[in-house]
């Protein structure tokens, strides 16, 4: 992998608690107590009341492939995805897969934090399938 | 208050370079803010208004100093690729009230010579979610691509074509990149470089640049030459919803609307279009934004050399585009401008000018769809 590693000071301090439950496996997203909803990426108040105090709420770790695609000039390949989670919110990510050709649009998934380019619990996922 | 009939455009310029090794970004900005001077009759000492994006080295500031200008008013408006179509409205609307006479709007990068020639935004508080997947407008665009086919059923073929029409037309460019003309089945043999796009589904990389001035209605009929005049602008930004997810929808499509419902305008009247064009898939999506087509249905709309001048259904990029002729930067907007204002003033290829052009739209997308992006859309007739 080339390319700069992230610099954990670019993290702001009200996303610390995403990071510390990815270390521990679990995934957290915005939540807004006031209206209800979850949004992603973490805003500045909640998109849809306007509320600075939303909190971090555990979610499923469970989605749909919304799109995918295969760098096919990076070796060996990797594969870009948007995920639709059960919560209704989308996430940018990579998929993991044993046969990268496999993975499609509309497949289930289920999220796996591990290391990539310098960040320790990043959040990708891998078909539900494989357990 | 609209700039509808208010400004026009009185000097374009594209600089011929493809490759500029031996000269620094900020003197491509002085070529190009000559070129399109000496096109409009005009000096450096008539320009009181200046418009460039973060291409142009240190900024209005530190350009001003180079070029040597006694301004009125500046703006450093940054959206990508589109930066210059928003620059042309901004600037429009500057000259309408009053608060600049003579608009300078350059741009030039150098990508091909210099090793890290495309800006960044480090800081933007999302990038903490998203930096280590290293998105980039490859993997983006070919995610819209993959989604359009799975919604709508799109096929590789129908986006060659796409390429096949500004191959057509850049052979006819001497200065463009890539003057073959190539096939729908080129374009399918080419390497896959990301999800269903091939290698010539993406634009070129190329050095360059492009610069435009801007003046009121009185100085732009002293000057006696044909000119573009302004009729409409909108613009948007547009991000990473906050719940559900959209590849599909272009900031073009709010864009366009406030463009063409300031300039009177339907998808009927538009004679010539510069869409912009990154990728193949790009300019389908667009086409349908602006309403050439539902949603959907911009496959089969560019199908059969529908995007080739005086034979298809709309002239599209008769340059060749950023995908055969220039992408100077990472940042198509300012040729995509300069070849709309040849073919308003009967100045395009003459297998390629568009039989009585009097209305054209020109639109502009920067950044990455599917994350944060800039649309920016422009309509200009016959001055």
């Amino acid at each position: 992998m080339s390319g700069k590693t992230q610099n954990l000071a670019d993290r702001t301090p009200e996303n610390a608690p995403f990071w510390a439950a990815a270390a521990e496996g679990r995934l957290a997203l915005p939540y807004c107590e006031d209206c209800g909803t979850f949004h992603w990426l973490p805003r500045g108040q909640c998109p849809h009341c306007g509320n600075l105090q939303w909190k971090w709420r555990a979610a499923s770790g469970r989605g749909t492939v919304h799109s995918v695609s295969i760098m096919h000039r990076e070796s060996p390949p990797v594969t870009h995805a948007i995920v639709l989670l059960e919560e209704g919110v989308a996430m940018m990510t990579h998929l993991l897969a044993d046969d990268a050709g496999s993975l499609r649009t509309g497949m289930k998934v289920t999220c796996v934090f591990q290391p990539l380019n310098g960040v320790e619990h990043a959040v990708l996922f891998k078909p539900e399938t494989e357990g | 208050m609209t700039i509808r009939g208010k400004v026009h455009i009185v000097g374009a310029f594209e600089h011929p370079t493809r490759l500029a090794s031996d000269i620094s970004t900020a003197r491509l900005h002085a070529e190009v803010a000559r070129g399109a001077l000496d096109d409009a009759g005009l000096q450096l000492q008539d320009v009181d208004g200046y418009f460039c994006a973060s291409d142009a080295p240190g900024g209005t500031l530190a350009m001003a100093e180079y070029l040597g200008l006694n301004l009125r008013y500046h703006d450093s408006t940054e959206g990508g690729g589109s930066s210059y179509l928003s620059h042309v409205g901004h600037a429009a609307a500057a000259i309408a009230s009053g608060r600049c006479n003579v608009a300078l709007i350059t741009m030039g990068g150098r990508p091909r010579s210099e090793s890290d020639g495309r800006a960044t935004h480090l800081s933007a508080p999302a990038l903490q979610f998203e930096q280590h997947f290293r998105p980039t407008v490859l993997s983006m665009y070919s995610m819209a691509a993959a989604r359009h086919m799975y919604e709508f059923g799109t096929t590789s073929e129908q986006l060659a074509w796409v390429k096949v029409a500004a191959s057509r037309h850049a052979s006819r460019n001497p200065n463009a990149l890539l003057r073959k003309e190539v096939s729908v089945d080129d374009v399918l043999a080419s390497p896959l470089v990301a999800g269903p796009l091939h290698r010539l589904d993406c634009c070129v990389i190329t050095d360059g640049g492009g610069a435009l001035v801007l003046t009121r209605p009185e100085i732009a009929r002293s000057l006696g030459r044909p000119s573009a005049l302004i009729r409409g602008h909108g613009e948007t930004l547009r991000y990473h919803r906050s719940t559900g997810y959209d590849l599909l929808e272009t900031g073009v499509r709010a864009a366009g609307k406030a463009a063409f419902d300031e300039a009177g305008i339907t998808v009927q009247d538009v004679r010539y279009a510069s869409i912009y064009d990154s990728f193949t898939i790009t300019v389908v999506l667009q086409l349908e934004d602006l309403g050439f087509c539902e949603k959907g249905q911009g496959g089969r709309f560019v199908e059969d050399g529908a995007l080739i001048a005086n034979s298809g259904v709309l002239a599209v990029n008769t340059d060749g585009g950023g995908l055969c002729s220039n992408h100077p930067g990472f940042r198509g907007g300012m040729v995509k401008m300069i070849e709309a204002v040849r073919q308003i003033r009967g100045e395009a290829h003459p297998d390629l000018q568009v039989h009585d052009c009097d209305i054209a739209v020109v639109t502009g997308i920067g950044g990455m769809l599917g994350s944060r992006h800039a649309g920016s859309v422009i309509v200009v007739e016959r001055g």
